[in-house]
């Protein structure tokens, strides 16, 4: 069986998953962000502090001075990610790291610029402050940002690497919620079916605590035990009905059928016969809503395996012989096939649907019986080319003792739908009338077997 | 033959009893299930009717204990209780043949006798069935009258047979659907009256003397009328 809700559970879990996925990668790209933005801080702050400890040079030593300094922190190995550029107010560079193109677009009022250079050592970016010098000439002290991106990559890497283990670990955490989360509903469900299929004493498993889980246990089981009784008291009042009505109308048929034999044999029709007659269609219709209760207050899918094109065979076998003597074909088509049913409720229900067709589809018409196998279920169709049944009225003729053309005087219960339909939801079929045009088409679909033996 | 009837409620006692009594058999009646056991145990009869339903012990239990104490005596189960389960209960608890309530004295007699029949005739394995100037042969399925072969479908050769077999004994139409179509149902339509008119067509018609008759209320009879 499948859980009802399990597409419901699926999506709720996959909801939840993506956006812890997705929680997560916001989270890692605002701190990568952060991250980046506090090293680009402390570039920043470190060149500010070796420009001013250059200006320091410069106001002390002069401008030969600071040009010995740049030189010399040049050179220096120790420096290798530091960049250092004096240039003269005519914008050629006086000292440091020649960077020609640099020198003719320093800005004329100093501050901060990033540029690429081939020259430093690690990376090529750099990130650089501006200082005019008073007296002409700028002074660029500035800092490769090559270290602060190698950082950004691999904690870019870090991130990806655990977006991808969150991302399975997810999945399997959730996989693994799905299956306790059904397994719970699973017991409490399959108990469930199988009371539908009408092992009315089975209960469901209950939990201790007082969580959904517990409580939904207690609820399904106090709403079985009602089912139960309900259940219980239908089929014994409809015993008790049986026998008490039964007993004065079999009083009332013996009182009346030793009247008809005293007065004596073969005088025709009397009265007496006629009223042995009513009480005859009034025995009918109340074995018919007898049948009628018990067929719907069993619940359980009949589990013999029948041939439903035998039954077919021989309900319309028995039924051909008055169709012909009214001058109607019975057009049959069947292929072999095998459902799980009752054969007299089956029987009883294509005698009924035969009955309907042969009673209301005028003389000289044709009357077809289809049976075939689709993939998953079994088709009956019983088609007539009679008046049909209008659309707004269709629902109404499967109600106890509905009768669309009572005027048509024919013989019959009213109640002969009501037992078809109660039959096929006995057997879960799904059963429709639609219109033939002309005429009414029945339309019954069973369960293949291989559906119905899933408990 | 001998009867005994256990049925609490008189007037369909009364009914039943006075009916087979005319009909020329021997019966007795008692009104308990535990009188209706002690009887059919200390007794012999040829065949007992019995009520489902009884005061004190009721007509399962009567069935159970009679059957478990070796008794065979044929049983025909009266219910008002008349669902296809309860009837295949009151079967398989031994009896031989359950008729719902309420019933037409016709049926109880016919069914009476048609159990009757089945107890003595079980013995002899019959190949020929004979009524008046009709013939059946069992084996070759071929039907005769008056030395000319009558064309049968398979059913109708079914319904003439099991007619034939209780030649002289009404056979109603609800004892027709289960013997010979074998399904227990409720056709809301006389739809075994055409079938038997088609049956008569091909034995009675142009016929001199007819042997397939219709019994009014009753059912149907095969045999020569006088």
């Amino acid at each position: 069986m499948r859980l009802a809700s399990a597409s419901h559970l699926q999506r709720l879990l996959l909801v939840y998953g993506v956006g812890l996925v997705l929680a997560f990668a916001v989270v890692g790209g605002v701190s990568l962000w952060a991250f980046g933005h506090l090293l680009e801080r402390d570039i920043e702050r470190s060149v500010t502090m070796d420009s001013q400890g250059l200006m320091e040079v410069f106001h002390t030593d002069g401008r030969a001075g600071l040009k010995a300094t740049v030189i010399e922190r040049t050179r220096s190995a120790d420096n290798h990610d530091a960049v250092y550029l004096l240039v003269g107010a005519n914008r050629k560079i006086v000292g440091g790291r020649p960077a020609a193109h640099l020198a003719k677009t320093l800005p004329r009022r100093g501050g901060w610029i990033r540029f690429h250079s081939a020259n430093v050592s690690q990376g090529d970016e750099v990130l650089a402050y501006v200082q005019a010098l008073p007296g002409g000439g700028w002074l660029v002290t500035g800092h490769t940002t090559g270290e602060h991106a190698r950082s950004r990559e691999l904690i870019t890497r870090l991130g990806s690497v655990s977006l991808i283990l969150l991302t399975l670990l997810t999945i399997l955490l959730g996989w693994l919620l799905r299956r306790s989360i059904d397994r719970a509903l699973m017991a409490s469900l399959d108990t469930v079916d199988r009371v539908a299929s009408g092992h009315l004493d089975e209960r469901v498993p209950e939990r201790t605590g007082q969580d959904g889980f517990a409580r939904l246990g207690r609820t399904l089981n106090r709403m079985l035990d009602r089912i139960q009784d309900l259940v219980g008291g239908i089929q014994s009042s409809t015993d008790a009905i049986a026998h008490d009505l039964r007993t004065p109308l079999m009083r009332l048929k013996a009182r009346l059928e030793s009247i008809a034999t005293t007065q004596g044999g073969d005088r025709g029709p009397t009265e007496i016969d006629a009223a042995i007659a009513e009480v005859d269609q009034l025995v009918a219709t109340f074995n018919s809503l007898l049948r009628l209760a018990r067929i719907e207050s069993v619940n359980a899918t009949p589990s013999g395996i029948i041939a439903l094109d035998e039954i077919v065979a021989d309900a319309v076998e028995l039924w051909q012989a008055l169709a012909e003597s009214r001058g109607q074909t019975l057009r049959v088509q069947t292929t072999p096939v095998r459902i799980a049913g009752d054969r007299d409720l089956l029987f009883q229900m294509i005698s009924n649907l035969l009955d309907n067709a042969i009673k209301y589809a005028g003389a000289e018409t044709v009357i077809s019986i289809e049976l075939e196998h689709r993939r998953d279920e079994v088709l009956l169709v019983i088609s007539d080319q009679g008046p049909g049944i209008d659309d707004d009225q269709r629902e109404r003729v499967f109600d106890r003792f509905v009768r669309l053309e009572p005027h048509r005087g024919s013989a019959g219960t009213g109640l002969g739908l009501s037992v078809v339909r109660a039959i096929a939801i006995r057997h879960r079929a799904d059963l429709r009338l639609e219109a033939a045009n002309p005429g009414l088409r029945v339309r019954l679909a069973f369960p293949a077997v291989a559906d119905i033996t899933k408990p | 033959m001998r009867v005994l009837m256990v049925e609490d409620e008189p007037v369909i006692a009364d009914f039943v009893v006075r009916g087979l009594r005319e009909a020329g058999h021997n019966v007795d009646w008692v009104m308990s299930g535990s009188d209706g056991l002690h009887r059919a145990l200390n007794e012999t009869y040829d065949a007992i009717v019995l009520d489902r339903m009884l005061p004190g012990m009721d007509g399962i239990r009567v069935m159970q204990t009679l059957r478990a104490s070796g008794n065979r005596t044929p049983v025909l189960m009266l219910s008002s209780l008349a669902d296809v389960d309860q009837r295949v209960e009151g079967l398989r608890s031994g009896a031989d043949d359950y008729l719902a309530k309420p019933f037409a004295f016709v049926e109880v007699l016919a069914r009476l006798e048609a159990l009757l029949r089945r107890q003595t005739g079980a013995a002899e394995v019959v190949t020929q069935l004979r009524v008046a100037d009709l013939e059946m042969d069992l084996l070759k399925r071929v039907v005769h009258r008056g030395g000319q072969v009558l064309e049968l479908q398979p059913r109708e050769f079914r319904l003439l047979e099991y007619l034939m077999r209780h030649a002289d004994q009404v056979v109603t139409r609800t004892m027709l659907l289960e013997a010979v179509w074998d399904y227990h149902f409720d056709p809301q339509t006389n739809v075994i009256d055409v079938h038997i008119s088609r049956l008569r067509q091909k034995i009675d018609r142009d016929r001199a003397v007819t042997l397939l008759h219709t019994v009014r209320g009753a059912g149907y009879l095969i045999g020569l009328r006088t």
